[in-house]
């Protein structure tokens, strides 16, 4: 009974990870509305781009923590009854899963972050 | 080039210098409306051509290449060989390429290599260089597309006893067609066709050849010949989806510039 319920929260642990990798592939890659925050006015704002400059480092780790804990979730409800058989079936796949989004997750930023030139900002007056 | 187009516009002829002048500050659409009614009121007018021109120019900056072929074409059924027809033809060859027509590309681009203008010759020579190129990648794309299909329909056709349920390394890369398919949400139009091609082709490449697998594992020497193979489909998956999207240039130019360049 304990390894059975040890074996559902490794899995869903799991599952929650591969859905804090997509979350965060999912925001990075696409121009979803996502949090910024704008550390020159000291709040946040909710939308595609950001006007003023923003960081969407926040944002971006809130969406995919919440892709993670839904993902966890669904993992509880889905890996409660599972044969021996299947349980190691479903831990090869989430291994799998895992590493190649973590590794797609990996290049995407590598990519952008690879050519980026950052612009300092001019000093404000005082 | 549309710069260049509106200075030569604002400095020989005071009838458009106005809606010249006014381009970067009203939409495309609203000059589109005023330079087809000055053209509606100077019939016979050698500046109609220039016109036109530049409202191809504007149509093709807007990424519609169908109106701008429209307006092209009635500048060169005119009668007559202007020099702002001749620029018309240099425009209508590089919207011919960029729509695979490469017969009627070249022949224009034969044509304007003579033309007595160094400039004119110049792009003409260069554009024909890259429309022999671009039907080159064209026809070798062809060609793998081709070896690709019967490939895949001779492995699928061999090993489809062991089809279903699809094999466990098609399961294994599920969740990257996912990401890709995500990743093509935000993308341009060529660029999502390719990236779903890649994602979409690159799985059913995936199930044809472990289904084969299944049945025939490689052995001796195969071992080896089996996973370069399936890299070299990969890559020749990869080439067909670039080169079928005309986004051969634009890889080009990340290599070199860089992803924001």
């Amino acid at each position: 009974m304990l390894e059975t319920l040890a074996m559902t929260r490794s899995l869903s642990v799991a599952l929650g990870a591969l859905g804090f990798v997509a979350g965060e592939f999912a925001v990075t890659a696409t121009t979803a509305p996502t949090l910024w925050y704008q550390p020159l006015e000291r709040r946040f704002c909710f939308d595609r781009y950001a006007a003023a400059p923003a960081m969407d480092f926040y944002g971006r780790l809130a969406a995919a923590s919440l892709a993670g804990l839904v993902f966890f979730g669904v993992g509880l409800v889905l890996f409660r009854h599972l044969s021996d058989g299947a349980a190691r079936l479903w831990s090869r796949r989430l291994s799998v899963w895992l590493g190649s989004g973590l590794l797609a997750t990996a290049a995407l930023h590598a990519a952008l972050l690879i050519h980026r030139v950052p612009v300092p900002l001019e000093l404000t007056a005082p | 080039m549309t710069a260049v187009l509106l200075l030569a516009l604002a400095s020989q002829d005071s009838g458009l210098e106005e809606l010249a002048s006014n381009v970067g500050a009203v939409s495309h659409p609203q000059t589109i409306s005023a330079l087809e009614a000055f053209v509606a009121s100077h019939p016979g007018d050698p500046n109609v051509d220039r016109a036109l021109l530049l409202e191809a120019q504007l149509y093709r900056a807007d990424g519609d290449d169908a109106h701008a072929l429209q307006v092209l074409n009635r500048i060169l059924a005119a009668p007559g060989f202007s020099a702002w027809r001749r620029d018309a033809a240099l425009e209508r060859a590089s919207l011919d390429v960029a729509a695979w027509r490469f017969g009627a590309a070249l022949s224009a681009y034969g044509w304007l290599a003579h033309d007595p203008d160094e400039r004119r010759r110049y792009q003409a020579r260069m554009g024909a260089a890259e429309a022999l190129a671009m039907r080159a990648r064209l026809y070798l794309g062809c060609a793998i597309s081709f070896a690709l299909v019967a490939v895949v329909l001779w492995r699928l056709a061999r090993a489809r006893r062991a089809l279903l349920p699809p094999t466990e390394e098609v399961t294994y890369a599920l969740p990257l067609v996912v990401l890709l398919g995500i990743a093509a949400l935000s993308q341009p139009a060529a660029e999502a066709r390719a990236v779903l091609t890649l994602a979409g082709g690159g799985l059913v490449l995936l199930w044809a050849n472990s289904s084969f697998w299944r049945l025939r594992r490689p052995r001796g020497l195969l071992r080896v010949v089996e996973p370069a193979f399936a890299a070299g489909q990969a890559f020749g998956l990869l080439y067909c989806a670039i080169v079928s999207n005309n986004l051969w240039h634009r890889l080009v130019e990340t290599f070199v510039n860089g992803a924001e360049g």
